[in-house]
């Protein structure tokens, strides 16, 4: 789902998919506890699959908060 | 190493990518090559984790003439690593003329993620988005940067 957003609008939207076994310090350093975790320009965090709709919420939100 | 892709599903896969396949795709790996001593300062754990994303992608790439692998050295190639923003390795970066993005997986996408990778591989080739046109509107409105990080595990 990220990496569709993100080929939505390439030159403003990167999403990068990790591995967290392979990346524990950064896993540590979000707070990954469960997986799929997402986190969005370091601001919102949220887990689990969301509906599109939803997604697109957070990244607004985001922005907000910036 | 064993193979990670059963002759089951390489050749399931090659039909796949034969008949879905439009532009050509480029996988980008970003990696470090294993050395015969242990560098100080580098996580052996690092050049395993390496070692089977190369594997790996080596794997897909054989899978069809469509799919082309350049594999980049962390260090050696670090203005190409400045060029894609890698900051970690194993890093893979998808391109191709099908689409302007560039979906990218930090460590090895098996498990779930596997299944993932092989839908972008197929996303980028046909310049597909499966989001609703209203969703890819608002999206396109975007004019802040946005950096999407993912957390999975291959379980």
């Amino acid at each position: 789902m990220a990496h569709q957003i993100a080929m939505a609008n390439p030159e403003h939207i990167t999403a990068d998919v990790i591995e967290a076994t392979e990346f524990p310090e950064l896993s540590r350093r979000y707070g990954v506890m469960a997986v799929p975790k997402i986190i969005i320009n370091d601001v919102v965090q949220f887990e689990g699959a969301v509906p599109e709709e939803m997604f697109v919420e957070q990244v607004k939100r985001a922005l907000e908060m910036q | 190493m064993a193979e990670f892709i059963s002759k089951r599903d390489q050749d399931f896969l090659r039909e796949k990518f034969d008949s879905e396949l439009s532009n050509d795709v480029t996988v980008n790996l970003f990696s470090r090559r294993e050395t015969r001593i242990t560098l100080p300062g580098v996580d052996p754990q690092v050049t395993e984790y390496c070692a089977q994303a190369n594997q790996l992608m080596n794997e897909v790439a054989s899978l069809s003439n469509k799919i082309n692998l350049n594999i980049y050295d962390f260090i050696t190639d670090a203005s190409k690593a400045q060029d894609y923003r890698i900051d970690k390795v194993p890093a893979i970066v998808l391109e191709s003329a099908g689409s302007s993005g560039a979906p990218r997986f930090f460590g090895l996408p098996a498990g779930y993620e596997f299944s993932t990778f092989l839908q972008d591989i197929l996303d980028v080739s046909n310049g597909n988005i499966d989001l609703s046109d209203e969703t890819q509107q608002q999206l396109r409105e975007i004019t802040k940067e946005v950096h999407i990080l993912v957390f999975t595990t291959p379980t």
